[in-house]
C-alpha cells in the first residue's frame, strides 16, 4: 500500500510544507512593508499556524465541512474502507468513537513516555550538586517541556478514556457529533508538534506556567510553547462540548441520570470543565504572544500593564485543570472497586454529585497558587476556605471507596492492584495538599521540592494508577485478547513502592529547603544522597512503564483470547461481544431496568438486552440505532 | 404559503422581530444618553451593566429563541 | 423511570444534538470574551481610552440593524418564504461588512494610538480586534448560506445552517453589548501619549 494513503503520512508532510510556505509569505509581506526580516519571530510564528492548518487538512480532518459548506452531502456513518489493512485506520481520520478513543491512547502513551523521558535527563543532572551535562537552558526547556508534554499526555489520555468508554456505556452508537470528535483528536497532533519544535528553537526557561514578564522575553520555543498549548486546548474544549451533548441526549431508553454507569458522572464534571475555563488559559497566552508580536502591552508596567492578572486567568483553567485531570481517574476507581469488590457502590448519588461538586468549587479556588505573588492580600483568606471546601466531596469518594471495599469479596487481579495504589497514593496527594491551601504554611513551601512531591501523587493517585488500570481492565475489549497479569503484577509491584520513595523524597528535600525547577543547588544542604535515591527511583518507574509497554504489544497480537464478559461486569458495554462492534449495539439495543451497581444482590437486574431471544418488552422500543 | 391562519403566523413573527428592534436601539441610545449625563462612576457601571443585561436577554429570548434547544422540530409554525 | 415513549428519528437527535451543540459553544466563547471584560476592568477600571463617540453609536446601530435581519432572515426560510430569506441574508452579510469596515477600516485608522501605546491601546485593540474577527467568520458563515440558499438548498423544514447562522451572529450582537459600553461609555477618558 502507498505511504501516503495513511492521514498521518499526508498531515505530517502537508504541516512541512504549510509552515514553509508561511514563513516564506511573512516574510516577503514584511520585506515588502519594509519592515525588519531578520526578526524571524512574526514569520515563524505565523508559520507554525498555518502548518497546524495545513495538518488538518492533509489528513483529512476537514474534509466533510469543507464539502458541506459547499452544499454536498456527507455520509453519516462511513463504513471502514474494507481495502485498508485493519491497522491503517489508527493512522487515518475515522469517525468511529472506539478507533479515536484508541487513537488517544496511543498518543497519550507515547507522550507519556517522551515527557518522563525528559523527566529522567534531568533528573540525572540533579543527583549532584553543581552543572555535569546539561546547560541551564537546556535544563530549564527539558524540566518546562516535561511539564507541558505530561499536560498534554493526560489530557489526550482521559480524551482516550471519555471517548471509547461514554457511548459505549450509555448505548450510544457513537459520539454526537463524530466528525468534531475526529477534529478534536487530530488537532493534537500538529499541536504536540509544535510543542516539541520549541526545543529546536532556542527552548523556553518558564516551566509550563508560562508567567510573564519571563515569557515576554524568553527565545522562540516560548511561541511555539503558546501556540501547541493552544491547539491542544482547542481539542480539550471541542471533546468537552461533545461528551455534554452525548451524555445529556444519547442515552439508552430507561438510563436516567441517575442510573448512569458512575465514569459517566465523572466525565460529564470534567467535560464542563473542558469546556468553559479552557478559554482562559488560551486567552492568557494569547495575550502573551500578542504582546510579543505586537507590542500591546498587558503585562508591560512600563506601558501601564499588570502582570497579576496574567496569574488571575492563567490559574483560572489551570486550577480547575488538575480536576480535568483526576476526575476520569477518580471516576475509574468508582467503577472499577464494586466489579472486584462484589458489592453495591456505597453512596452512588454521592460520588455522583461530589465529582460534579468539585468541578464547581474548582472554579472558585485558583488564586491559592498566588498567595506569594503579590496580588490583593484580601483575596487571601477567601480563597484558602474556597480551597479547604474542595476536601469535602473528595472526602465524600474517599468514604464511599471504603464504604464499598467494607466486608466485600475483593480479588485482585492486575486492574484492581491499580486501583487500590491509586487510592492510597491519592490520599498521600490529597493529605499533602491542605497545607499548600493554607495562607501560614504555604508561604514557606510555595515553589519548593515539597509542592512537585504533592501533585506528583494527585496526579500518579488521580491519573496515572487509574488510566494504568483502565488499560489492563478495558484492554479485552478494545482487543478481544488480555493482558499478561504475571507482567501486569510486575508493573505494578515494581512502580508503586518505586513511586512512593520518589515522591515523599522530593516532598523531604523541598521541607529541608529544595527549591523548584532549579538546575543546581547548595552542595551545604547536604540534599544530594535524597536527590540520588529520588533518581533511582524515578528511574525504576520508567522500568516499570517498559515492562508495561512490552505487555501492551505483546497482548495486542498474542494475549490470551478474552472474548466474554472476562470481569463479571453488570455494564453495558460488557454484555457485547470483544473486541466491540464496529456500530456497538445496532441490533443488540438493551433497556435500563434496575439499578447499575447492585453487585452481589439476588435477582437484581441492571439491563434487558433485546437481541431475537429476548426481545424487548413492549413499550420499550430502543431508539434508532443514531 | 396560501394557509392563512401560517401568514398570520408569519406576519406575527416578523412583527415581533421589528418591536425587539425598536427595543435595543432605543435602549442603546438610552445608554449613551445616560453615559453622557452622569458623573458617577460606580452608578455608571452598574447602570451599563444592568443595560447590557436587559438587551442580551431580549436577545437571548427573542432573537437566539432559547427555548428551542429543548425541542426537535425543526418547523417552527 | 423515564422511558421516551416516543423514540426520536435520526433527523430530530441530530436536531437536539446540533442546537445543544451550539449553544454550549457559544457558553465557551463566552468565557473568552468573559476574560477580555475582566482584563479591561482589571487594567483599566474607571478610565477608558478616548474614542469618537459618533462612531462608536453608528457601527453599534449597523451591528444591531444587522441582527434585525438576520432574524428577518430565519424568520422567512421557516415559513417557506426563500426570496425573503435571501434579500434579508444578503442584507445582514452587507451590513455585517459594514460593521468591519467601520471598525477595522475607519475607527482603527481614525484612533490617534496604536496597539503598542499603553495599556488602554492594548485593550482597545484586543477588544475590537477579537471582536472583528468573530463576525469575519460570521460574516463568512453568511456567505456560505447565502451562496447554497441561492442553489436552492433550505426550506421551511429543513434550515438548520440558517438557524445556526442566525445564532451565531446574534451572539457575535451580544458580544458587542457589552463591548460598547466598556469601550466608549463606561470610565473617565484619558488621552493617550
Amino acid at each position: 500500500m502507498n505511504f501516503f494513503s495513511l492521514g498521518l503520512a499526508r498531515g505530517i508532510g502537508a504541516q512541512i510544507i504549510g509552515t514553509a510556505i508561511g514563513v516564506a509569505f511573512m516574510s516577503i509581506w514584511r520585506a515588502a512593508l519594509g519592515m525588519p526580516v531578520n526578526e524571524m519571530e512574526p514569520a515563524a510564528v505565523f508559520g507554525g499556524a498555518v502548518g497546524a492548518l495545513a495538518f488538518m487538512f492533509g489528513v483529512g480532518a476537514l474534509t466533510d465541512w469543507t464539502r458541506i459548506a459547499f452544499g454536498h452531502a456527507v455520509a453519516e456513518h462511513p463504513a471502514a474502507d474494507p481495502s485498508q489493512p485493519t491497522w491503517a485506520r489508527y493512522f487515518g481520520v475515522s469517525l468511529d468513537h472506539k478507533v479515536i478513543g484508541i487513537q488517544y491512547g496511543i498518543t497519550s502513551v507515547l507522550l507519556l513516555c517522551l515527557a518522563g523521558l525528559f523527566a529522567l535527563i534531568f533528573r540525572a543532572e540533579l543527583v549532584e550538586t553543581g552543572l555535569q551535562f546539561l546547560s541551564p537552558d537546556l535544563y530549564n526547556t527539558l524540566m518546562s517541556l516535561h511539564g507541558i508534554v505530561m499536560i498534554a499526555a493526560i489530557l489526550t489520555g482521559v480524551g482516550a478514556m471519555s471517548n471509547y468508554l461514554v457511548p459505549l456505556m450509555i448505548g450510544a452508537s457513537d459520539m454526537a457529533f463524530p466528525r468534531l470528535n475526529a477534529f478534536a483528536f487530530w488537532v493534537n497532533i500538529p499541536g504536540a508538534l509544535l510543542l516539541l519544535s520549541s526545543l529546536f528553537l532556542g527552548g523556553f526557561d518558564t516551566g509550563w506556567t508560562g508567567y510573564p514578564p519571563l515569557s515576554a522575553r524568553a527565545p522562540l520555543g516560548m511561541q511555539f510553547f503558546f501556540m501547541g498549548v493552544y491547539i491542544v486546548g482547542l481539542s480539550s474544549i471541542l471533546g468537552g462540548l461533545n461528551i455534554i451533548v452525548t451524555v445529556l441526549t444519547m442515552r439508552a431508553p430507561g438510563m436516567t441520570l441517575f442510573r448512569m454507569p458512575i465514569f459517566v458522572w465523572a466525565a460529564f464534571a470534567t467535560a464542563l470543565i473542558q469546556l468553559t475555563a479552557t478559554q482562559l488559559i488560551g486567552l492568557s497566552f494569547m495575550m502573551v504572544m500578542f504582546q510579543r508580536l505586537f507590542g500591546m502591552g498587558f503585562f508591560d508596567p512600563a506601558k501601564g500593564g499588570n502582570v497579576i492578572l496574567f496569574q488571575h486567568l492563567f490559574w483560572f483553567y489551570s486550577h480547575p485543570a488538575v480536576y480535568v485531570f483526576i476526575l476520569p481517574g477518580l471516576g475509574i476507581i468508582s467503577e472499577l472497586l464494586p466489579v472486584f469488590a462484589r458489592k453495591p457502590l456505597f453512596g452512588y448519588k454521592w460520588i455522583a454529585l461530589s465529582s460534579l461538586a468539585i468541578a464547581l468549587i474548582g472554579f472558585f479556588v485558583w488564586a491559592h497558587h498566588m498567595f506569594t505573588s503579590g496580588m490583593e492580600e484580601y483575596l487571601r483568606v477567601p480563597f484558602m476556605y474556597s480551597t479547604l471546601l474542595v476536601a469535602v466531596p473528595t472526602g465524600v469518594k474517599f468514604f464511599s471507596w471504603i464504604g464499598t471495599l467494607w466486608q466485600g469479596k475483593i480479588s485482585t487481579p492486575t486492574p484492581m492492584l491499580f486501583v487500590l495504589g491509586g487510592i492510597v497514593v491519592f490520599l498521600l496527594g490529597g493529605l499533602s495538599g491542605p497545607p499548600n491551601g493554607t495562607v501560614a504554611t504555604d508561604l514557606q513551601l510555595h515553589d519548593t521540592y515539597w509542592i512537585v512531591g504533592h501533585f506528583h501523587d494527585t496526579m500518579f493517585g488521580g491519573f496515572v494508577f487509574p488510566f494504568f488500570a483502565a488499560i489492563y481492565y478495558w484492554f479485552p475489549k478494545m482487543t478481544g485478547r488480555r493482558m499478561n497479569e504475571t507482567l501486569g503484577k510486575l508493573h505494578f509491584y515494581l512502580m508503586t513502592p518505586a513511586f512512593f520513595v520518589m515522591t515523599l523524597g522530593q516532598m523531604f528535600v523541598g521541607l529541608q529547603g529544595m527549591r523548584r525547577r532549579i538546575a543546581d543547588y547548595d552542595p551545604a544542604q547536604g540534599l544530594s544522597p535524597t536527590h540520588l535515591v529520588v533518581t533511582v527511583a524515578a528511574f525504576l518507574i520508567a522500568t516499570s512503564v517498559l515492562v508495561f509497554l512490552f505487555n501492551l504489544v505483546h497482548s495486542v497480537k498474542s494475549g490470551e483470547v478474552a472474548a466474554g464478559n472476562l470481569w463479571a461486569s453488570r455494564s453495558p458495554e460488557w454484555q457485547i461481544p470483544s473486541p466491540a462492534p464496529e456500530h456497538n449495539y445496532a441490533g443488540r439495543p438493551f433497556v435500563v431496568v434496575g439499578e447499575p451497581y447492585d453487585y452481589g444482590l439476588p435477582g437484581a437486574v441492571y439491563l434487558q438486552m433485546g437481541d431475537a431471544a429476548t426481545p424487548l418488552p413492549p413499550g420499550h422500543a430502543a431508539a434508532p440505532a443514531e | 404559503m396560501n394557509d392563512p391562519k401560517r401568514e398570520a403566523k408569519r406576519k406575527e413573527a416578523l412583527r415581533q422581530g421589528e418591536v425587539i428592534m425598536l427595543i435595543l436601539i432605543t435602549i442603546n441610545a438610552v445608554e449613551l444618553w445616560l453615559a453622557l449625563g452622569i458623573k458617577y462612576q460606580t452608578v455608571m457601571m452598574a447602570t451599563m451593566a444592568f443595560l447590557a443585561l436587559v438587551d442580551v436577554l431580549f436577545i437571548l429570548v427573542y432573537y437566539m429563541h432559547l427555548e428551542r434547544v429543548f425541542s426537535n422540530k425543526e418547523d417552527h409554525s | 423511570m423515564t422511558i421516551s415513549s416516543n423514540p426520536l428519528t435520526a433527523a430530530q437527535q441530530k436536531l437536539v444534538n446540533n442546537r445543544l451543540g451550539l449553544w454550549l459553544f457559544i457558553l465557551s466563547d463566552a468565557f473568552m470574551f468573559g476574560g477580555i471584560l475582566v482584563a479591561r476592568i482589571y487594567l483599566l477600571g474607571e478610565t477608558r481610552p478616548h474614542l469618537e463617540q459618533t462612531t462608536g453609536f453608528i457601527i453599534t446601530a449597523i451591528l444591531l440593524v444587522s441582527s434585525f435581519f438576520m432574524n428577518r432572515a430565519e424568520t422567512s426560510i421557516a415559513f417557506g418564504d426563500r426570496r425573503g430569506f435571501l434579500i434579508s441574508t444578503a442584507l445582514t452579510l452587507l451590513l455585517g461588512l459594514g460593521f468591519l469596515i467601520g471598525v477595522v477600516g475607519f475607527e482603527w485608522r481614525i484612533t490617534p494610538f496604536g496597539p503598542g501605546d499603553g495599556a488602554p491601546g492594548a485593550i482597545f485593540y484586543l477588544m475590537t480586534g477579537m471582536h472583528a474577527f468573530h463576525v469575519l467568520t460570521g460574516v463568512i458563515f453568511l456567505a456560505v448560506i447565502l451562496r447554497n440558499g441561492l442553489m436552492g438548498h433550505y426550506s421551511a423544514d429543513e434550515h438548520w445552517a440558517v438557524e445556526a447562522c442566525a445564532n451565531y451572529w446574534h451572539f457575535v450582537d451580544i458580544v458587542w453589548q457589552f463591548f460598547y459600553p466598556a469601550l466608549y461609555l463606561v470610565g473617565v477618558a484619558v488621552a493617550l501619549p
